[in-house]
């Protein structure tokens, strides 16, 4: 926990500024900010300031915190390790037992700190399915929030209860923002979430001091904005109606559209076109198979191979519409014709009047008939 | 002046009588003879129809019909034309909306049938209506008559033609389905034999009655159609309007019968009388 | 302009009023070889909304005003007021002409014109079509006028033989064009059975046939009597009176057939509601009544029955109805599920002035330079 400035903590690990002002770009960009705010970003992150974390895991695999550990760019990964001070971390802290229990009371009653939460909280049977140090998940997340700034829900177990909550649920798993009601949580779904997302959140925490833009479901807009079928490469394949029908056909090795095979992707809101994985080397799409919708709320039940209901969101705004039977005139037309109309029947009627009015000829002058022409 | 001849007078009546047989007896438009439930036909699901215009592409690609520029917009057509024989239409109100598929209907006693002059326009046994271009005159009757709005014209053509969807009777021959269910990605439009399809919408309908408006279009509409509708919104707002159960051509063809032969006999025949009840008292 | 009359050789020199007539014409001759050439999309405005456009509409109207034809063969021949034979020649003019007219307008109609004689052929006749049908007696109506109107010319040149055997047959010719004209007439209002959902309910109805064949025989007579009033007096003949009127008296009793048939054919249909409804096409129907119906009854049931130009402004009035009722049912009072709307095209209509030119040109190098009344010689064999 010491007051090191990011300038030197970067020169003890070689890492150039030109390195570390790449990095604040990247970010930016993931952010969805405008290039300008790449600036701002070096010019926080080599303020003095370092911000205790606190990283919990509970019913997870762990998953979360090796896809950031995996980051194929540790030069950054390790630039967010050294900025933020990360107090207690099961996986990779050095201290255990009593020591690391100590370390993370310590933090907590100091206050001010993020607190990250990995993987579900089993409620049943009082909390017992889950039991760290002696202590119920759900004790542990409660003392540990208490005095946190905000709660990161990394993962789709802990954004909404992931694996250990699909059915039928034995454990009675809850996500975070089940449990912890009067902190602002910022939920981070995917199986595992997305590294640069988790980077960019916490960027974006210490450069504004606030947590992104979230929607509904407390998922930061940046990133779970779009739907996979959004920003799909494959889009064109979907509506040209080109579709995969079995694995290897000559639609799969043309790279069409997996919508029949089971992709979920006009479900499901993730930044995965855009960002990948792996510094951006592959994403499920992109190696052929469908999206499994891992961002998604009960995705474990969708059934993977089962067609996404494509009706869950509302008809586009320019699209043909019904034409009714209808009967109008035109108004041109009727105008036109109309204007014919009454000068024909007016010309008519007034020479008609004009006519039948006037003395008819005196019969004896044309008594003649047609007989008389024979 | 002469009268007319008891020789001119046969020659009228054979004449007329002859006329009046062949009208009568003339044989029926349409494949009466095969059963209408036996024929192809498609069922269409509105409530799963997605608008994401598959059957649309799958028509082109088949068919090899044009995408066309409407409005500026390139392959975003508004209605049929004689490049697209088949689109979806979305009716949107408020909150509620529903998809329609817009295409030749292919009924069971067509109007288009009954009116073509030189049956260019026919009920194949197999159940498609289809077109034939080398008879065609481009009188645009069918045109006229469909009350279903669906022949198109070439009107850019020097010598154009009529265009509508074949149901791919190509394809039924080979006892393939048609090319846009064979797309559709949510199984909103299948194909089938017609009987087959009234009973699986029935089967729809009494298993989500809360789904569906209680009616299968088509059914018994303007006497049948080969094209069945579900839907979840009245029929009248997706463009299916009420025309009663009776087929349109019905009525024609029965004043077609009374008036024609009524006409080349009772003509003559009353000419023949004015005549001679004319020499009779002597208007003449 | 006399020298040109005196080049061609002919007894009187040539109206001022055949010039304009004649330029229409030839415009419109050029416009339809250019039509035939390029396709309707290029010179019509017709679209898929409205496949159908004047050329239709005028056809629909020429029809019945052709029906003069059978309506005066009618009642000449077969009713055997002889006194009507003096009429019978401008009329079956004047009807020849008429088909003339639509048989050139239906096959610019016809978008497959290469083929239009599939119509005849007898593997693809569809007996149920009421196009169809009204194709093929036109075809042959058209032949019967000919002969009809045959003696017209064949006098002048002194041809007697054909002229004689013409009139010896004449009971024959005229019955045939009679039932043909009954037939087609009919049909022509048959047509339109199968626009149950398409037309305005206001002027479609089961017993269109029976409508249209009415609408034909008062609109032949209506057609006579402005037809012969106007030889009358361009050749200032005087006018038969006694004829004249009865031709009225005609119109008057037919008009009042039809008029009854329209109100209980409406009535019974529940569609009175419509009609008292003044909107749009209640207005039109309004018009139609008063212009096509109730204005020429009262003219032809009052004395002016009697009056030189009586039965002319009543045949006047008779044939605007009847135009309105043919764009009605043939254009306005569609029902079509499209924003897009059609107005004739200037190249439709020029086509169509050009072509009733010519008829009227026709027509009047007949009044005035050939016999359109008989010669009273010829007429008693």
């Amino acid at each position: 926990m010491t007051q090191t400035s990011v300038r030197d903590a970067l020169a003890a690990r070689q890492v150039s500024r030109r390195e570390f002002l790449k990095f604040c770009s990247t970010v930016a960009a993931a952010l969805m900010l405008p290039s300008t705010a790449a600036g701002k970003i070096a010019m926080q992150l080599e303020s003095p300031k370092r911000t205790p974390l606190i990283w919990l895991e509970f019913q997870d695999c762990a998953g979360n915190s090796e896809a950031f550990l995996r980051a194929s760019r540790p030069t950054a990964a390790e630039i967010i390790l050294d900025i933020l001070s990360i107090d207690y971390q099961e996986t990779i802290m050095a201290a255990a037992g009593y020591r690391a229990e100590e370390a993370k009371k310590k933090t907590i009653d100091a206050g001010g700190y993020l607190l990250v939460v990995e993987g579900s909280i089993p409620t049943g049977e009082d909390g017992a399915f889950c039991c760290i140090g002696g202590r119920s998940a759900v004790d542990i997340l409660a003392e540990a929030a208490a005095n946190a700034v905000a709660v990161i829900a990394i993962g789709s177990c802990a954004a909404f209860g992931g694996l250990p909550k699909a059915s039928p649920n034995p454990t009675s798993a809850k996500s975070v923002m089940e449990l912890v009601k009067d902190k602002p949580v910022l939920n981070l779904p995917g199986c595992p979430c997305n590294a640069v997302n988790l980077t960019a959140t916490v960027v974006h925490f210490l450069t504004f001091g606030t947590l992104p833009e979230m929607d509904v479901q407390h998922r930061p807009l940046f990133a779970y904005g779009a739907r996979i079928h959004d920003n799909c490469p494959r889009r064109g394949h979907f509506d040209a109606s080109e579709f995969v029908l079995t694995w290897g056909d000559a639609g799969h090795r043309a790279g069409w559209c997996l919508y029949k095979m089971g992709c979920k992707g006009p479900v499901t809101f993730h930044n995965c076109p855009a960002v990948g994985y792996n510094d951006n080397t592959s994403w499920p799409i992109k190696a052929g198979h469908g999206c499994i919708g891992c961002s998604e709320d009960n995705f474990w039940d969708f059934g993977l191979y089962n067609t996404a209901n494509l009706q869950k969101f509302a008809p586009p705004t320019a699209y043909a519409p019904v034409q009714p039977q209808v009967e109008t005139i035109a108004p041109t037309n009727a105008a036109l014709l109309g204007g014919l109309a009454g000068l024909a029947i007016g010309a008519a009627g007034a020479a008609a009047i004009t006519q039948l009015s006037k003395k008819d000829q005196p019969v004896e002058s044309s008594q003649v008939t047609s007989d008389d022409l024979k | 002046m002469p009268s007319l001849s008891r020789r001119d007078f046969l020659k009228i009546a054979a004449a007329g009588a002859c006329t009046a047989a062949v009208s009568s007896a003339a044989a029926p438009v349409l494949a009466k003879e095969v059963d209408p439930l036996e024929q192809f036909g498609m069922l269409y699901d509105a409530t799963m129809c997605v608008g994401c215009n598959g059957c649309t592409n799958a028509c082109r690609q088949w068919n090899n019909t044009s995408p066309e520029v409407v409005s500026g917009l390139y392959d975003a057509p508004k209605t049929l034309s004689v490049h697209t024989w088949t689109m979806i239409q979305l009716y949107q109100e408020g909150d509620t909306y529903s998809f329609v598929k817009r295409a030749c209907m292919h009924c069971v006693d067509p109007a288009c049938v009954s009116g073509c002059p030189v049956h260019a326009l026919q009920k194949s046994d197999e159940g498609p209506v289809t077109y034939d271009p080398d008879r065609c005159i481009g009188c645009r009757y069918c045109m006229y008559t469909c009350p279903f709005h669906v022949p198109r014209f070439e009107w850019d053509a020097v010598l154009p033609v009529v265009a509508k969807c074949t149901l791919c009777v190509d394809r039924v021959k080979q006892g393939l389905g048609s090319a846009c269910a064979e797309r559709c990605p949510t199984g909103a439009l299948i194909w089938g034999k017609r009987g087959e399809l009234i009973a699986e919408a029935e089967g729809r309908i009494k298993a989500n009655p809360e789904r569906y408006v209680d009616h299968i279009y088509g059914k018994d509409d303007a006497g049948g159609t080969s094209i069945l509708y579900l839907s979840s919104v009245p029929f009248e707002k997706l463009g299916l309007d009420n025309m009663g159960t009776e087929p349109i051509p019905a009525l024609s063809e029965r004043t077609g019968n009374v008036f024609i032969p009524s006409i080349l006999i009772g003509g003559p025949l009353l000419l023949m009388a004015t005549r001679a009840i004319a020499k009779r008292e002597g208007w003449a | 302009m006399n020298i040109l009359a005196k080049k061609l050789k002919l007894e009187k020199p040539i109206p001022w009023t055949f010039y304009p007539l004649l330029l229409l014409t030839l415009l419109g001759v050029v416009l339809c070889i250019y039509r035939l050439a390029v396709g309707l999309g290029k010179t019509t405005n017709m679209n898929d909304a409205y496949p159908w456009g004047i050329w239709i509409s005028v056809d629909l109207f020429l029809i019945p005003v052709a029906g003069a034809a059978f309506t005066m063969s009618l009642i000449a021949y077969f009713f055997g007021r002889k006194r009507y034979e003096a009429i019978i020649r401008p009329a079956v003019v004047a009807g020849f002409l008429g088909y003339g007219v639509v048989g050139v307008l239906l096959f610019l109609d016809i978008g497959r014109w290469h083929q239009f004689y599939n119509i005849f052929n007898p593997q693809y006749i569809n007996v149920h079509s009421f196009l169809e049908e009204v194709s093929l007696c036109i075809t042959l109506y058209t032949f019967i006028l000919m002969l009809e109107v045959a003696p017209v010319f064949l006098e002048k040149f002194n041809l007697k033989v054909p002229v004689q055997f013409i009139e010896n047959s004449i009971f024959f010719i005229a019955g045939v064009g009679v039932v043909l004209s009954l037939l087609h007439q009919s049909s022509l209002g048959s047509m339109f059975l199968l626009m149950r959902y398409k037309l305005n309910p206001l002027w479609w109805s089961p017993a269109l046939p029976l409508m249209f064949l009415l609408q034909s025989v008062v609109t032949g007579l209506a057609t006579t009597a402005v037809a012969i009033n106007l030889i009358w007096r361009m050749r200032g003949l005087p006018i038969d009176r006694d004829l004249f009127r009865r031709i009225g008296q005609a119109m008057s009793l037919v008009l009042a057939l039809y008029a009854a048939l329209k109100l209980g054919d409406t009535m019974g249909s529940g569609d009175m509601e419509l009609l008292m409804r003044f909107d749009s096409f209640s207005i039109i129907a309004w018009l139609e009544i008063f212009v096509g119906t109730l204005i020429p009854m009262a003219i032809l049931f009052s004395r002016l029955v009697g009056h030189s130009m009586g039965p002319f402004w009543a045949g006047i009035f008779v044939l605007i109805g009847t135009l309105i009722n043919r764009l009605v049912v043939s254009w306005i009072g569609l029902t079509e599920p499209s924003p897009t709307p059609y107005f004739p095209s200037w190249i439709e209509i020029m086509i169509t002035v050009g072509l009733g030119a010519g008829a009227f040109l026709i027509y009047g190098v007949i009044v005035y330079y050939f016999n359109p009344l008989p010669d009273p010689k010829a007429a008693h064999s």
